[in-house]
């Protein structure tokens, strides 16, 4: 499944393409809220009511481009108005307009959480080595410490991490759209 | 920026952080550098992130929805649909453990329940071994040390060698056991649950030898004019100085998969031999004596010396074996349908067997009650 069959999917309420909707946005989408509300229980809930609109209204995106933006935005409105909620159940002044200036620095945070993501799943795909080597470095290990936590050369770690970076730049190339997904688990698990 | 782009930036700012991952120059700051970058490039905070986002379960959440929708079709549809999410499941729950393994489980030799280590002298004499206590034999002229689950045989002198009779032990590792034998030739062969393994007290002649039932992991002294052999079931495994794990269990195969250096496999039918490379596995077929050989994660074979157990797309079927052998217990399925149910995930070996199962049922649904010395599969 590529990001065009995805998103016709999602359009057409497939249940396989909705599944894939529910592995790559769930867990990003609830850590945003999170962040953004301070909440999980409720972060869940926000999450949970978007995703439903996506299943059970007639709304359709044009590309991921469009659903990433549809599902962040939803979310981040949500969440300020559960915030605005409770500012004015508090009666506090200040908080007010906490989030409504911020707009920016939600779009940011937004983009912090779906790298995470996708890195997330590039690197499940990864072969076993290289991404245990990105998995160590991103764990402040030096070369030269992984090298001999997986008794392999010095070398050898420079070289896995190269082709793990070959790998994932082909694969976030603008060209081509890879839709990751479909890769996590290469057998056909839905049929 | 604009919600629009998030998609776009996400995509090439991952590439931007693989990029800063490998390259050799760690460490020192560029200033064009994406801020989430440096961000996540910084010690554990990627880790920190992931493992937040543990608890927020994806298929689960799916699960509700597709229930509500599906209500009135249950059964068939159902089942697919479990199924489809257990293997998703996995994914998360090794992420989480991941990090654990690499704190090193200390290894806990011995065995857990009634049953004993015995040893076989070559006089046909059993001793038990206990588990944790230290010992001292004397075979003929060879003194035995059995000290934590560890047995060890002393060193050959060079001069000695070629020379003495063929005198054999055997140590036999129960269900719920494990057990390590340092050989006379410097190598080291770690025992799984329910195996044995036969060797001479010193080697002779021009190779060395031993036989193994079960499962054991090798790490063989380097010699290389003296060969090292290891016969199980069918098949024999040829090697000079490399470390490999041997396994007998499977109904269907013999498995040998390789870490380091290289080894030969052939089975005892046949003259050819098959060579294995690192990261491969070998298996050959009891039911058309063939070897076959392929690349896997060499990690799923070898976790279990370092206190894990380490699934990855593995059958329920094929893990509720190898934890009824290592806890000693018979599992008992209520129906044949979960069986085939796949599950990937690191679970800690020397945990109780009950949270080791409730973890099971934590990510995958599937009940097991506990009667006596039976799992009981729901």
């Amino acid at each position: 499944m590529n990001a065009l069959e995805f998103i016709e999917g999602v359009n057409k309420k497939n249940d396989r393409a909705l599944k894939k909707l529910y592995d790559h946005y769930y867990a990003s989408l609830c850590g945003y809220v999170e962040k953004l509300l301070n909440d999980s229980g409720i972060a869940e809930d926000i999450v949970q009511e978007c995703l439903i609109k996506v299943w059970n209204t007639g709304v359709t995106f044009s590309d991921m481009k469009a659903l990433s933006a549809w599902l962040y935005k939803s979310v981040y409105h949500a969440a300020v108005s559960v915030l605005r909620e409770r500012v004015s159940l508090e009666r506090l002044q200040d908080g007010s307009r906490l989030l409504e200036d911020e707009e920016e620095a939600a779009q940011a945070l937004a983009l912090r959480e779906e790298v995470i993501t996708y890195f997330y799943e590039i690197l499940n795909q990864l072969p076993g080595q290289q991404r245990d080597i990105l998995l160590f470095t991103l764990q402040g290990h030096k070369v030269q410490d992984i090298a001999s936590m997986l008794s392999v050369s010095e070398n050898s770690v420079k070289t896995q991490k190269k082709r793990a970076y070959q790998y994932i730049r082909e694969h976030f190339d603008a060209n081509k759209l890879h839709f990751l997904l479909t890769m996590i688990f290469p057998k056909n698990q839905f049929s | 920026m604009d919600w629009k782009d998030i998609d776009d930036l996400a995509r090439r700012t991952v590439v931007n952080m693989a990029n800063r991952l490998s390259r050799e120059d760690e460490g020192q700051e560029r200033e064009n550098e994406d801020r989430i970058v440096r961000e996540l490039t910084t010690p554990r905070v990627f880790e920190e992130e992931i493992r937040r986002r543990g608890k927020y379960d994806g298929n689960k959440a799916f699960r509700q929805v597709l229930a509500k929708k599906r209500r009135r079709v249950i059964g068939r549809v159902c089942a697919v649909a479990c199924s489809l999410l257990l293997v998703m499941c996995g994914v998360w729950l090794f992420w989480g453990e991941s990090r654990q393994v690499a704190e090193q489980i200390p290894i806990v030799y011995g065995v857990r329940g009634n049953q004993q280590v015995i040893l076989q002298l070559s006089g046909g004499e059993r001793v038990a071994l206990g588990g944790r206590d230290t010992m001292r034999l004397q075979e003929k002229d060879k003194a035995i040390e059995v000290k934590g689950g560890v047995i060890a045989y002393t060193p050959e002198e060079a001069e000695t060698s070629g020379k003495r009779e063929d005198l054999y032990n055997t140590l036999f590792v129960p269900r719920g056991g494990e057990f390590r034998v340092e050989l006379s030739d410097g190598s080291v062969v770690h025992l799984n649950a329910d195996s044995e393994l036969r060797y001479p007290l010193a080697f002779a002649g021009d190779e060395r030898r031993v036989y193994l039932k079960g499962e054991a992991w090798f790490e063989v002294a380097k010699n290389e004019e003296i060969p090292f052999y290891v016969v199980a079931d069918n098949v024999q495994v040829r090697v000079y100085g490399t470390s490999f794990n041997v396994n007998t269990h499977g109904m269907k195969t013999v498995q040998t998969v390789l870490e380091e250096g290289s080894i030969g496999m052939q089975s005892l039918a046949s003259s050819r031999e098959v060579w294995v490379q690192p990261g491969q596995l070998a298996e050959y077929n009891r039911a058309d004596g063939e070897i076959r050989v392929r690349e896997v994660d060499v990690r799923q074979y070898t976790a279990w010396r370092e206190g894990v157990f380490y699934f990855n797309d593995k059958t329920l079927e094929d893990i509720m074996g190898e934890l009824s052998r290592w806890y000693d217990m018979e599992v008992v399925y209520v129906s044949d349908r979960g069986k085939e149910l796949h599950f990937s995930g690191f679970l800690k070996r020397y945990e109780d067997v009950r949270k080791i199962l409730a973890t099971v049922t934590e990510s995958t649904g599937i009940k097991f009650d506990i009667v006596k010395n039976r799992i009981i599969v729901n």
